[in-house]
């Protein structure tokens, strides 16, 4: 099994919990880590294809 | 440059709040729950020891402790601070507080020259031949559990200053002041 599974939850508490330290709203806090969420996934996946495609055609 | 004049009120002063960074330090989020920001300490508690403990159980519950292997230091200081070199991930982990301190019950154990660690070995340091096998036997999730175990307590340093001082960004609410016409006339 590949160890990338365990990686949505790091990627969930991170999001929530720097964003719980930033604001006190429940909304505010949602919102902000929705959108870290987002920012992380998609920086890892960038990362994650760039090193495959290093990996596959070098 | 001129800054933009608004009417809103400064903000009230910080107070400091060093009993509730204290207890968001024993435990995650009680500190906040101590406060009345009840959800938000729950939500705190639940997450850094969800993933703390998450990373243990993926390091196979060998991944936090604090070995003793400088014996030979002269002074009880460059004792631990070798010892904490050694094992540097440790610094990282002792802020998620009372669920590392078993490691450092073990350690404190350990200095003293008992041979068999108490707790059953909870968190007691693994012989080195263990470490070896734990890590070119399996895959990387053990060296993966002690970096979540690691981000948990870096995590909690941030959830301490949240019951220290409160969140990043104040909100003020307004409160609703007499209303008063745009032309500055008597408001009725």
């Amino acid at each position: 099994m590949t160890i990338y599974v365990h990686l949505p939850v790091l990627i969930v508490v991170v999001s929530l919990v720097y964003s719980a330290t930033r604001y006190d709203s429940w909304n505010k806090i949602l919102r902000e880590a929705l959108h870290w969420g987002v920012r992380m996934t998609s920086f890892l996946f960038m990362i994650g294809l760039v090193l495959y495609a290093l990996s596959t055609f070098l | 440059m001129t800054a933009a004049k608004t009417n809103d009120p400064p903000p009230p002063p910080i107070k400091y709040d060093f009993l509730g960074a204290l207890l968001s330090y024993l435990v995650p989020g009680l500190g906040q729950m101590t406060q009345g920001r009840f959800g938000k300490g729950i939500l705190f508690f639940v997450s850094l020891y969800g993933l703390f403990f998450y990373g243990w159980l993926l390091g196979s519950k060998k991944n936090v402790y604090l070995p003793d292997y400088h014996s030979g230091e002269t002074s009880i200081v460059s004792r631990l601070a070798s010892d904490l070199y050694t094992r540097f991930q440790f610094v990282g982990q002792f802020p998620i507080g009372m669920a590392a301190w078993p490691a450092i019950y073990q350690y404190v154990v350990s200095v003293q020259g008992n041979e068999k660690p108490p707790l059953n070995g909870f968190m007691s340091s693994p012989s080195l031949e263990e470490l070896n096998n734990l890590q070119r036997n399996g895959d990387k999730t053990w060296d993966l559990g002690w970096v979540y175990t690691v981000i948990a307590g870096v995590l909690n340093v941030l959830v301490i200053y949240d019951a220290l001082a409160g969140a990043a960004f104040r909100e003020v609410r307004a409160t609703p002041g007499p209303l008063t016409p745009p032309n500055g006339g008597p408001s009725k």
